[in-house]
């Protein structure tokens, strides 16, 4: 079966299985398959992995300016906080609704809600132990929170699969 | 209460296809899945026929969704299928179908959007031969905390719109009867590829 997406792309994959077909055995041409299939796979993997982990590193940043800016508006410890995260959620909303088509609605909405709510928690519980950052600096760290949160899930991801393969058995 | 949810997929199916639209990147874990599919196939949940692109050629399938809406834009879809593919309105929760009739049983994010999916995997392991397989690409609640929690509060909003994000579809796959054969992680412990089967008698 022709693994490309485009029929210009399926043709000259087929033009080559056909080549391949006359001067080697069938084993040949199926290695042939499963490599290319293989290899497209991994390419897509890692170009979502990359999709994912720039959204985190974004959402993270946008948090972080979220409660900056909720913080610089001058109102009371709490009032500011409140504001702040209800900012951060409809941000990451409307960023995780934007990408869905692309990343997958469950991939964008779920582990960004995640930074989306810690990022602004953890600003704010630095700055009530003492801990004031400039601006710049808390968009950066929010940005690095959502880079450790896409590494702890990449962690995750591979946890879940080995507590399935074990407990279920794979396909 | 059937009629109340036919309307919210109703109203959803003119924005359905923009959030389900990332077959980018589950389109080939979902053609995996669905190869699968043999004999007389009940496609649980068509939707708006995204799904369909993915069916393998040449199988024989009854494909059934709660609205009439998703069910018209389905219908342009299925055009493009070369095989036996006839659309039906029904409610997975009360099925006017025999016992025993189907070989295969496929849902794709059904359970997460059907009110009491206890009732509703019954239903699907009633209408499904012994030996016969229940084929299922469904998003879960995760047993991670923090994730499971965050699912907990997307759910507050989401069940608005029919869709809970936490649902407990394993256990519910069990406890309807059916022997699980296989669970692959799609994405983390939240998106899993389901592989079941109604033990022969």
């Amino acid at each position: 079966m022709c693994p490309s997406v485009s029929p210009k792309s399926c043709a000259r994959h087929d033009k080559r299985i056909a080549k391949l077909d006359r001067r080697l055995s069938p084993h040949a041409v199926d290695a042939y398959e499963r490599r290319t299939v293989g290899q497209k796979e991994v390419r897509h993997d890692l170009a979502f992995r990359v999709g994912d982990c720039a959204f985190l590193v974004l959402i993270g940043y946008l948090a972080a300016a979220a409660m900056q800016w909720a913080r610089d508006l001058g109102w009371s410890t709490p009032s500011s906080f409140i504001t702040g995260m209800v900012l951060a959620m409809c941000i990451q909303i409307a960023l995780s609704f934007l990408v869905a088509p692309v990343l997958g609605s469950i991939e964008s909405m779920v582990p960004s809600m995640v930074v989306a709510m810690v990022v602004p928690m953890l600003l704010d519980g630095a700055e009530m132990i003492g801990l004031e950052l400039e601006a710049p600096t808390a968009r950066y760290a929010g940005g690095l929170l959502g880079l450790m949160g896409f590494l702890a899930l990449t962690v995750y991801s591979a946890r879940c699969r080995r507590y399935f393969e074990l407990n279920y058995g794979g396909p | 209460m059937r009629n109340a949810l036919s309307a919210v997929w109703d109203l959803r199916a003119s924005l359905y296809d923009f959030c389900e639209g990332s077959r980018l990147r589950r389109g080939a874990t979902k053609a995996e899945l669905f190869r699968e599919m043999d004999g007389k196939v009940l496609f649980v949940a068509v939707g708006t026929g995204t799904d369909i692109r993915h069916f393998p050629e040449g199988r024989n399938i009854l494909a059934i969704d709660i609205s009439d809406k998703m069910l018209a834009k389905a219908a342009q879809r299925a055009k493009s299928y070369s095989g036996n593919l006839v659309l039906a309105k029904a409610d997975v929760q009360h099925l006017h179908l025999p016992d025993a009739y189907f070989d295969t049983v496929t849902t794709s994010c059904t359970m997460c959007s059907v009110p009491q999916p206890a009732m509703a995997l019954r239903e699907l392991c009633r209408v499904l031969k012994p030996g016969g397989r229940l084929l299922m690409f469904e998003h879960v609640r995760s047993r991670n905390r923090l994730l499971g929690f965050t699912l907990d509060c997307m759910t507050l909003w989401t069940r608005l719109f029919g869709t809970a994000m936490n649902r407990e579809t394993v256990a519910n796959v069990l406890a309807a009867g059916f022997q699980i054969s296989g669970i692959r992680s799609v994405y983390l412990d939240i998106i899993l590829a389901i592989r079941a089967m109604k033990p022969a008698c």
